[in-house]
């Protein structure tokens, strides 16, 4: 008895080991790519520093105070929060073709196609493509407008404070639609097709059947999608960079570019991990918000 | 009546769907047609098609851009990268799933804790670590930092998929007398190849598209990666013109086009098995 107790402990921690030892690549490589440089980087925003040699010019909470100062770090905020706002439109968009395209035309599969491709282009080459497009006078968009007898709004787009980020979000939507298409489509060709003939029967219209029948089913879809869409906006770079790296003065910066430009321009790399540390408090901030509101929602519906 | 409303509303969901492909594929359907013509002729008009179509600007972005070196290098950093993290995922998603070890949960949440950092918090602390390691400009210095980035997804959908395969064919290879290795090696690996085709897809495309890193950790400009050697051939649009870029835009855009549209049913399931909720 107590052989085979023995037995199956040795086996238990043989399994042990070979569970550590099969999980050890990666762990090492979050530990040393992860989390000791998020130590250090707590660190360095108390310092004084350019990004070479060693930390030594310890200046406090000064660089906290700089950056929370900077008209232009509220700007990346609030800018940032406003491409996130204006890109939920991709949701109900990418949801409109979905829908279309699961209730079947002719030439479907085009269609599907031709409207994924923008998703495969990169940000890069989409945002190079893009700059062309809004191109005061190369630019299709502004010919296109002049020869409509719009003349007078063909302007430039990108290097204007007032239409920069909005020309960049609509860029954004562009590439970002075919996504969500792509991922309501699939979860549509999963959905029981008795759940609409019942609704048929009932005689509930078109518009009715979608909005009680179809989107409450996709519910949970399109609350992956509402969050993939806040985290991929909280990432926005490469658009942003390749149209007008954050101009002109800041009207596009977002809190990536800025705390690129604040590094690597301003060689002010105590501030900018000072500004990454106040982003990071600013998302536990918001994740604790975020759970007492779902506790307090819970307990009023258990009530 | 019934029937004929039917029909209107066909027609009215052809209708959006043809104007909203238009939208869709004509940006880059443009640009290829622009690099096709010569500079003079693009200058004159951006909506004529070429006189005849001339191959110059692809010659000239391959060649002289250095499109080819920058391809290249990221041909290398992708299937680098590809293979890491098909490897570490792959041991990292089984041993989460089928193992029993201690701290398990705790180490986990160590990797999927990445998906609620945005970039922004932690590229500064990574490029010094990088510097501190003296990693600038070599091949580490972007596989492991895209690994980190491919991580908590990738072993989201490769642990919940061996999660899924029975715990009995694990018993049975016990019972043959197979190590818990062997089993994992054996018998529940040659079962994964389905995502592991997933993983290699959104890997892929993960990489070949990545731009921030490349910019900040690649300074040797003969080490650059397609995204960010494009965007520098994008910048110099005023020294060399306009359709030499629109070359390079076209080539490294109908890339990964053509090959979507050669396996477009991997690419469409492998994407929607990346939407999943954590």
């Amino acid at each position: 008895m107590s052989k085979t107790n023995s037995k199956y402990e040795a086996g238990k921690s043989r399994e042990a080991a070979l569970g550590y030892a099969m999980i050890a690549p990666t762990i090492t490589s979050f530990i040393i790519f992860l989390y000791i440089p998020f130590v250090n980087a707590l660190k360095t925003s108390f310092y004084k520093y350019n990004g070479l040699g060693d930390l030594v010019d310890f200046v406090g909470f000064k660089n906290f105070a700089n950056v929370l100062a900077d008209p232009r770090f509220a700007r990346s905020l609030l800018n940032t929060a406003q491409l996130m706002a204006i890109s939920m439109v991709a949701l109900p968009l990418g949801f409109i073709l979905a829908y279309f395209l699961y209730k079947g035309v002719p030439g479907k599969k085009i269609f599907n196609t031709a409207l994924f491709i923008p998703y495969l282009i990169s940000m890069v080459v989409v945002g190079c493509i893009w700059r062309i497009i809004y191109d005061p006078t190369i630019g299709p968009l502004n010919q296109i407008l002049k020869s409509a007898g719009l003349g007078s709004i063909a302007i430039a787009w990108l290097s204007r404070p007032q239409t920069a980020l909005l020309a960049i979000s609509v860029t954004w939507i562009w590439r970002t639609t075919p996504f969500n298409m792509l991922i309501l489509y699939s979860s549509l060709m999963k959905m029981p097709s008795d759940i609409l003939e019942a609704a048929e029967i009932d005689g509930a219209n078109g518009l009715k059947r979608i909005l009680h029948i179809v989107v409450p089913y996709l519910s949970s879809t399109f609350g992956v999608l509402f969050m993939l869409t806040v985290t991929n906006a909280l990432r926005m770079f490469d658009l942003i960079w390749v149209m007008t790296k954050g101009g002109p003065g800041g009207a596009s910066d977002v809190i990536t570019s800025y705390i690129y430009t604040k590094a690597f321009t301003n060689l002010d790399f105590g501030g900018g991990t000072a500004a990454s540390v106040l982003l990071m408090l600013l998302m536990i901030g918001i994740m604790i918000i975020k759970e007492i509101v779902t506790r307090i929602l819970r307990r009023r519906e258990a009530a | 009546m019934s029937s004929n409303k039917g029909v209107r509303s066909k027609t009215f969901h052809f209708m959006l769907l043809l104007f909203a492909s238009i939208i869709s594929v004509y940006p880059l359907f443009w640009v290829v047609i622009q690099s096709l013509k010569t500079e003079t002729e693009f200058l004159k008009s951006i909506w004529t098609l070429p006189s005849q179509l001339n191959f110059n600007n692809y010659a000239l972005a391959w060649t002289q851009g250095g499109i080819s070196r920058y391809f290249m290098n990221s041909v290398v950093v992708t299937v680098t990268t590809t293979i890491v993290n098909i490897v570490f995922i792959t041991l990292a998603g089984y041993s989460f799933a089928k193992l029993n070890f201690r701290f398990k949960t705790f180490l986990y949440y160590m990797v999927i804790f990445n998906l609620l950092i945005p970039t922004a918090i932690i590229l500064l602390p990574m490029y010094m670590m990088i510097n501190e390691l003296s990693l600038n400009n070599t091949l580490p210095a972007l596989v492991f930092p895209y690994f980190q980035g491919f991580a908590p997804l990738g072993l989201t959908i490769c642990r919940n998929y061996f999660q899924d395969l029975p715990d009995e064919l694990m018993e049975a290879g016990k019972l043959d007398g197979c190590s818990n290795f062997r089993v994992f090696w054996n018998i529940m690996l040659p079962l994964a190849s389905p995502i592991i085709a997933t993983m290699v897809i959104l890997s892929s495309m993960q990489v070949w598209n990545e731009y921030l890193w490349a910019l900040i950790s690649i300074t040797d400009i003969t080490k650059y990666t397609l995204s960010v050697g494009v965007a520098l051939f994008n910048e110099k649009v005023g020294t060399i013109g306009y359709t030499p870029v629109f070359a390079a835009l076209s080539l490294s855009a109908l890339v990964i086009v053509v090959v979507y549209l050669l396996m477009q049913k991997h690419f469409v399931d492998s994407i929607a098995a990346g939407a999943v909720k954590e």
